[in-house]
């Protein structure tokens, strides 16, 4: 695994929590580690978790939503979770309304999107 | 826009509700804004329900050609809040007995 953002494994489910900046290197190197771990482990599901994400710029926008429909190419549904409210705004000012990939309030929620039975609070 | 996305997450909310009854006219910077609020509670994982749309209203989005297909729509705050509830796996009932 070459990139900085680790990739944890959950049942068919992998899980990434971004909690650090994604500037253009760890983005793309991230978009390739999530790939290869759904290519090698025939997974069906990826959640990623962007509460450490103050800011997201296009690009990073782009890499997100590329990386969701390239795992839905590999059978695997992808859900974005914990997206800040400032952060939604810019982006749908911008344009960028994700679409095509699943969203969730929380890791709870987005674990439960793809059929986790998830204890309630 | 802000002030309903930040509530969002406070409340953990998983819909909400806008109503626009008192709204007697929408234009298309209004029709933008809703659309533009449903798309952000949409990335924090919530979905938006719009209700108190009057005929009015209705017949100038139509003409206007706004999309409101990302968001759902009913006429009256009553069945807004009934299905905002179906859509948590809850239901209003009447008392027993």
């Amino acid at each position: 695994m070459s990139g900085q953002i680790p990739i944890f494994r959950l049942g068919s489910t992998l899980l990434v929590s971004i909690q650090i900046e994604l500037r253009d290197a760890v983005a793309e190197a991230f978009q390739a580690d999530v790939l290869l771990q759904i290519e090698r482990r025939g997974t069906t599901g990826l959640v990623i978790d962007i509460s450490g994400l103050d800011m997201v710029d296009t690009y990073v926008a782009r890499i997100l939503a590329e990386t969701g429909r390239m795992a839905k190419l590999m059978g695997t549904s992808t859900v974005l979770v914990g997206m800040r409210p400032e952060v939604a705004a810019t982006l749908v000012r911008m344009g960028y309304g994700m679409e095509g990939v699943q969203t969730a309030l929380d890791l709870d929620d987005g674990l439960a999107l793809l059929g986790h039975v998830v204890p309630t609070r | 826009m802000e002030s309903v996305l930040i509530n969002v997450v406070e409340a953990q909310a998983r819909c909400i509700i806008i109503d626009i009854a008192g709204v007697p006219v929408v234009d298309t910077r209004v029709a933008d804004n809703l659309l533009k609020t449903t798309a952000a509670v949409r990335l924090l994982g919530a979905q938006t329900v719009l209700t108190g749309i009057t005929a009015q209203v209705a017949r100038t989005m139509v003409q206007l050609g706004v999309d409101v297909s990302s968001m759902h729509t009913v006429s009256r705050l009553s069945d807004g809040i009934e299905l905002a509830l179906g859509m948590v796996g809850k239901a209003i009932t009447a008392k027993a007995g």
